[in-house]
């Protein structure tokens, strides 16, 4: 395997949900929740991607994988565009690739030992069973931090950080390249939030694994990716190295969902200009025309109104969809 | 001290579950204009304090004790009939969900208008124009179509919006705050904390809000009083809590926040553990068994509270010192 060849590459991929009424009627239109975004991912890398609600975020994850189906698009995990297969080949392709949900209450059988559901997906594809399976959880468990013993034990005897260690354990079992992990901490209590992404960077360390990291949190997205992409209304609006892009936010959006994080400290809060934006998120059914941000822009001229800015490179390497932007 | 006698004061307050006793001798005061953070997470209590605060706790809770001084009279001795006639007219509340808080079958112009009628006791023509007036003041678009819609035909923060507008309606001596932007976008957040301080600038409405968000007990916040386990563990001035916290818990929640400005990949802060279910207190000092610091005596006996000067109490007992990073993972 080529090492500078991307993992992933995302091209031109829509995931439009149809708008009908009622049950069988005609279709209305449709609801452009993912609406033409490229991107690639290295081997190894967190690519962060975040935005507010409705923008888009967790469908493109979904997408990716094809948890939902991509409207139109390519997407191609080490070279195999998963896009066009069906399947068998479907399921051996996605065993590179697996999700940690926001809530880990959710995303286990309360009816399964945790060994069982840890187990399973090497059950499934055949790759362990017995003796040999039960060493592999031992050892999943342990990487995660847990005991090999509490394979035995259901999901309501851990709490939310231990289960969310579980969903990790599990999402592990393959050796993915790719983990997508949509909010793994938003369902968490502050003080293990941090467990579990001192957990997620140091399994990243040990194993290379490539993280698509989708949160609307972007104090967290900052300490753990490497790239960002802040998502709008079903499209990209910027992607950049993420120093870059919290040094200099060239985007109006970027540069009002930064200024609108409250920062923990009174002091440096009080002494801060902040950008409030007015107005409401647009429905994803009824984006505007042009630029899909120009209805809250302070930036936005006619141009912004009739236009939509395609996604171009900037002087340092970050991608900008912006006519106004420097 | 010529402090101005607080707008509510509250002092050993204790609400239990069956045997479970969820909040545990809380007190603390609020000043007129001021705002005070009630900060803690999930299970410790800050929502079960506001609850009792207006008589709103669930059937299975009851209040154990504790005085609710506000307006010279005690909220917790007080019927309900009375109780009913001050909620939503000298204390207003507004909770994170406010799908749950509107009347779905009613239009938002009739929820207004309900508690000018029955409190104010306006006619129908000045609760009419009194309901615009707020509605434009909550930075609500078209004012007089929203009046005629229901809460469905609205967006989550502009449902917010509109229960702020019915909160602040009735002019309020105290609002309450239950979480009030944690289900909102961050830019939409902004919109509305901006309007909760205008508030208290133009009206001098006090506010007691109650997050686990750090970011906004900063950007809100005069005082903060951290409950942990059912308990105020530290209480004091904002600026003086984030430049110095004292209590090992509030240091290390402080610290496990990620910054803006920190090492990017560097492993965070962390707590050991996990928060302790609500009424399953650990003996002693309840954050002793998470606690880097913790020693024999911590389990032995509480923490009393402690004076520190400048407005400040701890209830630890070993305030002060640092208690490091907490534990790798």
């Amino acid at each position: 395997m080529n090492d500078a060849a991307p993992l992933l590459e995302v091209e031109d991929l829509r995931v439009h949900f149809p708008l009908r009424r009622g049950l069988f009627g005609r279709p209305l239109g449709a609801v452009r929740a993912v609406d033409g975004v490229t991107l690639a991912m290295a081997r190894g890398e967190t690519l962060g991607l975040v935005g507010e609600s409705g923008c888009g975020k967790s469908t493109l994850g979904n997408a990716i994988l094809r948890v939902v189906e991509p409207t139109s698009g390519a997407i191609r995990l080490a070279g195999i565009d998963l896009a066009r297969l069906d399947g068998e080949e479907l399921r051996q392709a996605r065993r590179r690739a697996q999700m940690v949900f926001q809530d880990p209450f959710a995303s286990l059988d309360p009816r399964m030992r945790i060994g069982d559901s840890i187990g399973e997906p090497l059950l499934v594809h055949g790759l362990a069973r017995g003796e040999e399976l039960h060493a592999r959880v031992g050892e999943l468990l342990r990487r995660v931090g847990l005991e090999p013993a509490h394979a035995a034990r259901y999901p309501h005897e851990f709490s939310g950080g231990q289960r969310q260690r579980i969903v990790i354990a599990r999402a592990l079992a393959l050796s993915p390249d790719l983990v997508i992990c949509d909010e793994p901490v938003s369902a968490l209590d502050v003080s293990v939030r941090g467990q579990i992404l001192n957990l997620l960077l140091e399994l990243q360390r040990g194993l290379g694994t490539a993280f698509l990291f989708v949160s609307h949190d972007l104090s967290v997205v900052r300490h753990v990716s490497d790239r960002i992409a802040v998502m709008y209304l079903g499209r990209i609006v910027e992607l950049a190295e993420r120093d870059a892009l919290f040094r200099q936010p060239r985007h109006p959006y970027t540069q009002a969902l930064i200024s609108a994080i409250p920062l923990p400290d009174p002091v440096a809060q009080r002494a801060r200009r902040r950008i409030i934006l007015a107005g409401e998120i647009p429905s994803p059914a009824r984006p505007p025309s042009g630029c899909a941000f120009h209805t809250r822009c302070p930036m936005a001229t006619a141009r912004c109104r009739s236009e939509a800015p395609a996604l171009l490179p900037r002087e340092g390497g970050a991608l900008v969809a912006c006519h106004e932007a420097g | 001290m010529n402090a101005p006698a607080p707008v509510l004061e509250v002092e050993g307050l204790s609400v239990a579950i069956g045997a479970r006793r969820v909040v545990d001798a809380t007190g603390f005061a609020l000043a007129p204009g001021e705002v005070l953070a009630l900060v803690g997470e999930s299970g410790c209590g800050k929502s079960m304090t506001a609850l009792a605060l207006l008589g709103l706790l669930p059937a299975a809770a009851r209040l154990e004790g504790g005085r609710i001084g506000f307006e010279g009279r005690d909220l917790a001795r007080l019927p309900e009939r009375e109780l009913r006639a001050l909620r939503g007219n000298r204390i207003s509340v507004i909770f994170q969900d406010p799908s749950g808080s509107l009347d779905p079958l009613m239009t938002v112009g009739a929820q207004l208008a309900e508690g000018l009628r029955a409190h104010r006791r306006m006619g129908r023509e000045e609760a009419h124009e009194r309901s615009l007036a707020m509605l434009r003041a909550v930075g609500i678009s078209e004012p007089e179509r929203r009046l005629a819609q229901y809460p469905f035909e609205l967006s989550g923060g502009m449902c917010q919006r509109v229960m702020i507008a019915i909160a602040l309606a009735a002019e309020p001596a105290v609002l309450l705050a239950d979480e009030p932007t944690t289900a909102l976008d961050v830019t939409i957040q902004a919109q509305i904390l901006d309007l909760m301080k205008a508030l208290r600038r133009e009206r001098g409405t006090s506010i007691l809000l109650i997050t686990h968000d750090m970011g906004v007990v900063a950007d809100m916040a005069d005082r903060v009083a951290v409950m942990y386990a059912g308990r105020i563990v530290e209480s004091g001035p904002a600026d003086a809590i984030f430049a110095d916290p004292r209590h090992p818990y509030t240091r290390l929640l402080l610290r496990s926040v990620p910054r803006l400005d920190d090492a990017p990949k560097a492993a965070m802060t962390v707590i050991p553990g996990s928060v302790p279910a609500q009424g399953e207190w650990p003996p002693g000092c309840r954050f002793a068994p998470r606690c880097p610091l913790a020693e024999p005596a911590c389990v032995a006996r509480d923490p009393r509270v402690e004076e520190l000067g400048g407005g400040r109490r701890v209830a630890c007992h070993r305030h002060g010192e640092d208690p490091g990073m907490g534990a790798a993972r």
